[in-house]
């Protein structure tokens, strides 16, 4: 899916936009870029920076890096009606090399789309070096300046990073700084502007946060807590007519505490009017709860996490929301599957009003138990739940109360059970509800039961099986589907396997692969061939919509 | 001009630096919510076993299942420590707690929330282990998790 072509995206939000708005936006904001104080500041902070850690240069140093290819040949495929792009190939390269010297590092990242893997963002093009820094970090101060990555709090007001598997990099080009005293409060301050592809946002970005280590503070023994305030400012020029102020601020305090087996954390975060595409231009403020309750004792895990949001999608610039450009991070809180059809509709994030929760318990059977046999026996049950927030933009919205319309639910059991020293086998159960409204279709539910279950075979020290069936039953949208996959392994650098996904009832298609890899040290090569279905994809917590394809894939991997 | 800087400066550092054999400097945060330098997991002298694993990555959870496993016979055969340095962001980090408190696992569990220690050590993918010597030295690496790959980590351990 190109969303310049197209005009559309199903951001981590479940926005869709109109792409036409935001050229419309984006022209009104003056470019000043090349004139920016900050980027003179950046400049010149970098150049002192490498002067300093030139000094020591011939000494000896530590250089390491990494690379990193995803490469895939597209083939037609008449059965399931895919058209290769006319391009056949497409390959994502990434670079990184970093120096070390003391206290001193540099580096910088090279990345190339040769062209982007079809479905990726289309405006990932060419090659680069898109991420550049230098930084200095004592005890207790550090400095950068360059690109870098930052999370304040959980990410309700900001965080800059990296999801290469769906191609997104925030990360800031500026300056940061931060100073923490005798370890109990830590100062954190940042400017400069989101990477937005391969160019900037048109849009500056300043933040900082104060955290105070109060337990330590206070001297609590066998207790911690810490308190910490995060601001953030997006400043986009606007020289319209509208009442459109060119300042964002955001604003959260969040706490947490932990006592022996109990933890507790919360976060409450404010964001200012903001009159952008994906408020659908209404000039709204925005705010976010999260909140974090935790028990646990060896053998038993139990979390139980809160969350409303209530206008919160914040984009590095009033233009559409999405996959790289967004300020803020709102994963869907769920669980995260690893069975294929677990994984077929995921929930995507409401930012502008939902609510809901998730409850998640794991309980260890003892070895030696009735019921945990001989080798003892792991339980996970998790559920969650997501709706609308009760009101509506113009008389308001409830604090916490849901709406009528559910988003989504998974209720869901998994079991792990070792049968013998050489066997053990998952057990899992989903009972699903995904409303397609989530990204950008009609109201809806698609109702589903998953059950599904492995069983790994270790037949001596280094060869083992592995062998998966699934299914999903549904009757609704693509109907049910039926999955069986077998994996060898030798040990500890060779496998290979075999899958197939089937669907019955829609249409009839079989999504089969196969492949292998191997491993030798830090690097490690694979190589598949098959067909993909189309869907969401999801890494992270953000998810991307993929269309089918059938081709081979090559992706190689290596760190020195 | 800083995009020539900076390629000047890694070209001269070439000549002088090794490949990644130390553990980098950086942040990380233990589940009570305190923050530690990396550096700090050399303290107790021994060797240091990092396995980089997150809870929706089935494979890592197999590998420190089996570290469980092993861990009272390999301890009795050398002295050494593992920390699982979980990579999961705000979207599962809550549940990092309950994985490590319901499955028993007798070593320090740590949280990398923005990968800042992950990309440190130029990991792309996980599970990925290090064995790291007392004094800092990276003596071993590998990417992947099958079973009976633990063995190759008492052998590196033993021969330390």
């Amino acid at each position: 899916m190109d969303p310049n072509i197209t005009g559309k995206k199903y951001g981590c939000c479940g926005q869709v936009a109109v792409l036409v708005s935001e050229t419309r936006t984006r022209a009104t904001a003056p470019n000043t870029y090349r004139n920016n104080p900050l980027k003179r500041i950046f400049t010149c902070l970098t150049i002192c920076i490498i002067l300093a850690a030139a000094k020591s240069i011939y000494a000896q140093g530590n250089l390491s890096g990494s690379f990193e290819t995803n490469s895939i040949y597209y083939l037609n495929d008449n059965r399931a009606g895919i058209v290769a792009p006319d391009d056949k190939t497409a390959s994502n390269n990434y670079f990184k090399l970093d120096y070390r010297y003391q206290k001193f590092s540099a580096g910088v990242q090279y990345e190339a789309y040769l062209p982007v893997l079809q479905g990726l963002p289309s405006t990932l093009r060419n090659s680069g070096l898109v991420f550049k820094y230098a930084s200095f970090r004592d005890s207790n101060f550090s400095v950068t300046a360059g690109d870098f990555y930052e999370q304040l709090g959980n990410g309700l007001i900001f965080r800059a990073y990296e999801e290469r598997a769906i191609g997104l990099n925030t990360s800031v080009e500026g300056a940061r700084l931060g100073y923490s005293f005798r370890g109990l409060v830590q100062l954190k301050g940042f400017a400069g502007r989101s990477r937005e592809f391969m160019d900037r946002a048109a849009s500056n970005v300043k933040g900082g946060s104060l955290s105070v280590d109060i337990a330590s503070a206070i001297k609590l023994e066998h207790t911690t807590a810490n308190a910490a305030l995060n601001i953030v400012n997006r400043y986009m020029g606007y020289t319209g007519q509208e009442p459109i102020d060119p300042n964002v601020q955001a604003y959260s305090f969040n706490i947490d505490w932990a006592a022996n087996a109990f933890s507790f954390q919360g976060e409450y975060a404010y964001k200012s009017k903001d009159n952008s595409v994906y408020t659908n231009n209404r000039n709204k403020d925005g705010s976010a709860l999260l909140l974090e309750i935790g028990y646990n004792t060896p053998g038993f895990g139990t979390v139980l996490t809160l969350r409303r949001l209530e206008y919160m999608q914040f984009g590095s610039t009033r233009g559409i929301t999405g996959i790289g450009r967004d300020l803020n991070y709102l994963p869907a809180l769920t669980k995260q599957h690893g069975y294929s059809l677990a994984v077929l509709n995921p929930h995507n994030t409401m930012g502008n009003e939902e609510t809901g929760g998730q409850l998640d318990i794991q309980y260890r059977l003892k070895e030696g138990s009735p019921l945990g046999g001989k080798y003892g026996t792991q339980l996970s049950v998790n559920a969650s739940t997501y709706y609308n927030l009760r009101g509506d933009v113009v008389d308001g919205y409830a604090f916490f109360t849901p709406g009528n319309t559910k988003y989504y639910q998974d209720i869901n059991i998994e079991i792990e059970k070792r049968l013998s020293a050489p066997v053990l086998i998952h057990l899992f159960y989903a009972n699903q509800q995904f409303n397609p409204m989530v990204i950008g279709k009609e109201n809806g539910l698609y109702k589903s039961h998953v059950i599904a279950g492995d069983l790994r075979w270790q037949l001596k020290q280094e060869r083992s099986f592995r062998f998966e069936w699934q299914h999903l039953r549904s009757r609704d949208y693509q109907k049910n589907w039926a999955a069986g996959l077998v994996e060898f392994a030798a040990s500890p650098a060779f496998t290979c396997f075999i899958e197939d996904m089937y669907n019955y009832g829609d249409s009839n298609i079989h999504y089969y692969r196969l492949g292998g890899s191997y491993t030798f040290s830090r690097t490690r090569m694979a190589l598949q061939y098959g067909r993909s279905r189309e869907g969401l994809i999801c890494a992270g917590g953000v998810c991307l919509y993929m269309p089918a394809y059938t081709g081979l894939n090559l992706s190689l991997t290596s760190s020195f | 001009m800083k995009k020539n800087l900076l390629l000047g400066l890694l070209s001269l550092a070439v000549a002088g630096a090794s490949a990644q054999t130390r553990l980098p400097e950086a942040q990380l945060h233990t589940l009570q919510g305190q923050t530690i330098n990396a550096q700090s997991l050399l303290s107790d002298g021994v060797p240091v076993v990092i396995s980089f694993w997150s809870t929706i990555c089935k494979p890592c959870i197999e590998e420190l299942n089996a570290f469980r496993d092993q861990w009272t016979k390999w301890q009795k055969e050398v002295n050494f420590k593992i920390v699982a340095v979980s990579v999961d962001d705000a979207r599962s980090v809550g549940r990092v707690r309950t994985f490590a408190s319901s499955r028993e696992w007798p070593f320090t569990v740590l949280l990398d929330k923005n990968q800042d220690f992950k990309r440190a050590l130029n990991v792309n993918t996980i599970p990925q282990l290090y064995i790291i010597e007392a004094d800092g030295k990276i003596v071993y690496s590998h990417i992947g998790y099958t079973p009976g790959s633990e063995t190759k980590v008492l052998e590196v351990l033993k021969s330390l």
